[in-house]
C-alpha cells in the first residue's frame, strides 16, 4: 500500500473520528475553600499538577507553576485512566499554604474536575529560602538551551 | 519571459543559489530542467525558510508554463497556505493567478500538528500527526531530552517511547518540515519546550534514563512505521463506531485557577 493511500485512508477515518469519537471536552476548575480561602489572599503562585493514578504518585503528566498573573498553560488530550489532579499555593516566601488533591477517572462521566485548596498550617517550605524568588523556586527550574 | 519568472519580489538577501538556477532555465523556457532544479531543492534539509515561497513559486510557475493543472493547483494553495495575502509577480502566468485566487476561495488551513502524550507503565509513549490538507509537510521531527540532559535525542518516527525513571523531567518538541527542510509548524521549540514527566513503574526503577526505542533514519523504514500506526488507528477507529463508544480521549483545556 503506497504511502498516498495511506494518508488517504487515514485522512477518511480521521474525518469519521472526528465526527463519531470526539474527545471528551472537561474542566478542571481550582478553588480555595474554607480555611484556605483567607489563606489564599497570601498565594502568590499555584502549582498544578496532574499524576498518574492517586495523589502520592511520582507519574506526573502535567505540571504547570503560575503566579496570578501569567496565563495557565493548557493541558490538550489526556488517555483514559485515573489521574490526580493536584494544586498547592504558595506564598511569596516559597511556604505551601494551601494544598489539595482529587482523585478522577478520565474520560469523566460529566461535570467538571474540581480541586479544593485546603489550608496547610503550619505552612511547609517547598524549597530553600536562598532559592525562593517571588514564590518561584528557582532552583528546580531546568536549562532550556538550544539543541 | 523574464518579467514571467520573477515570481516574487526580490529579498533583501541573495536567494538561494539553486532557486536562482531554476529561475534561469526557466528563463530559458527549460520548464522540465526547472522542475527538476525544484525537486532537488524540495529534496534537501538545509532551504532558508526565507526562501520556501520562491521555491513554491518557481514551482507552481514552471507547472503554469507545463499546463499542469492539479500540481499548479496544489502549489498554489500550499503559497496561500503559507501566505494567505501572498500576490503573484507581474508577468506571472495568467493560469497560477487562478490557481492563486481559487486556492483563496477554498481558504486552506495551514500545517497543524496533534501531539498526543499517553503516560504508559514506566514511560511515555508520544504520538505524533499532522494535518496537512495541501501535502506540505514532508516528515515531522521530536527532538527531547530528559533528567536534566543538554542534548537533545531526535527521531523522525511517527511515535517515540520515552522510557526512564519515574517522575523524570522530560522536556521536547516537535516540528513539521515542509519542502527543503523548513519548518511549517511546531509544538514547542528549543527555547520552550513542553514539559511533561514519566510516569513510574517498578520494572523501570533499575534502568537508566532516557532509554529509548532505537530511532530509524531510513525514511522507508519511517514510511512504513507510519503506515502501521494508520492501520491500526484504522481498526480503532472501526472498532470504537462499531462498539457505539465515544473516544477515550479527553480534553482538558486550560485550567482554571479561581484566585480569592
Amino acid at each position: 500500500m503506497s504511502v498516498r493511500v495511506l494518508r488517504v485512508v487515514l485522512a477518511f477515518f480521521a474525518m469519521c473520528a472526528v465526527s463519531c469519537s470526539a474527545p471528551t471536552d472537561a474542566a478542571w476548575r481550582i478553588r480555595f475553600g474554607g480555611d484556605g480561602g483567607v489563606v489564599g489572599e497570601t498565594a502568590v503562585r499555584v502549582r498544578l499538577r496532574v499524576l498518574v493514578d492517586s495523589c502520592e504518585s511520582t507519574a506526573v503528566v502535567y505540571d504547570a507553576d503560575i503566579s496570578r498573573t501569567e496565563s495557565v498553560p493548557a493541558f490538550g488530550e489526556i488517555g483514559e485512566g485515573t489521574f490526580a489532579f493536584e494544586a498547592t499555593a504558595r506564598d511569596t516566601e516559597c511556604r505551601i499554604v494551601a494544598r489539595g488533591c482529587v482523585v478522577r477517572a478520565l474520560p469523566p462521566v460529566g461535570g467538571d474536575i474540581v480541586t479544593v485548596l485546603d489550608a496547610v498550617s503550619p505552612a511547609v517550605p517547598a524549597c530553600a529560602a536562598s532559592a525562593c524568588v517571588e514564590g518561584r523556586c528557582t532552583a528546580t527550574r531546568g536549562d532550556a538551551g538550544a539543541p | 519571459m523574464a518579467a514571467l519568472v520573477g515570481l516574487a519580489a526580490a529579498p533583501a538577501r541573495a536567494l538561494d543559489a539553486a532557486i536562482e538556477r531554476g529561475r534561469a532555465l526557466l528563463t530559458a523556457g527549460d520548464v522540465g530542467g526547472a522542475l527538476g532544479v525544484v525537486a532537488e531543492v524540495e529534496a534537501r534539509s538545509d532551504l532558508p525558510a526565507g526562501d520556501l515561497l520562491a521555491l513554491l513559486a518557481l514551482r507552481a510557475t514552471a507547472e503554469a508554463m507545463s499546463e499542469d493543472a492539479l500540481a499548479l493547483a496544489r502549489s498554489a494553495r500550499a503559497i496561500i497556505e503559507l501566505a494567505p495575502a501572498w500576490q503573484a509577480p507581474e508577468g506571472a502566468p495568467e493560469a497560477f493567478r487562478a490557481a492563486l485566487d481559487e486556492a483563496r476561495i477554498a481558504q486552506p488551513e495551514p500545517p497543524e500538528l496533534d501531539v498526543d502524550v499517553y503516560p504508559t507503565d514506566g514511560a511515555l509513549r508520544i504520538v505524533i500527526e499532522c494535518d496537512d490538507d495541501v501535502d506540505l509537510v514532508r516528515g515531522t521531527r521530536l527532538l527531547w531530552r530528559s533528567g536534566g540532559e543538554r542534548a537533545w535525542h531526535r527521531s523522525e518516527a511517527s511515535e517515540e517511547r520515552v522510557a526512564g525513571l519515574a517522575g523524570t523531567a522530560v522536556e521536547y518538541y516537535v516540528e513539521a518540515l515542509g519542502p527543503g527542510g523548513v519548518v511549517v509548524a511546531r509544538e514547542g521549540s528549543a527555547r520552550a519546550p513542553v514539559r511533561v514527566s514519566i510516569p513510574g513503574s517498578e520494572s523501570d526503577a533499575t534502568g537508566g534514563l532516557g532509554t529509548m526505542t532505537p530511532t530509524s533514519d531510513d525514511g522507508k523504514t519511517v514510511w512504513l512505521i507510519a503506515g502501521a500506526v494508520t492501520i491500526a488507528a484504522v481498526i480503532g477507529v472501526i472498532a470504537l463506531v462499531a462498539a457505539g463508544r465515544s473516544s477515550d480521549r479527553t480534553d482538558l483545556g486550560v485550567p482554571v485557577v479561581e484566585w480569592p
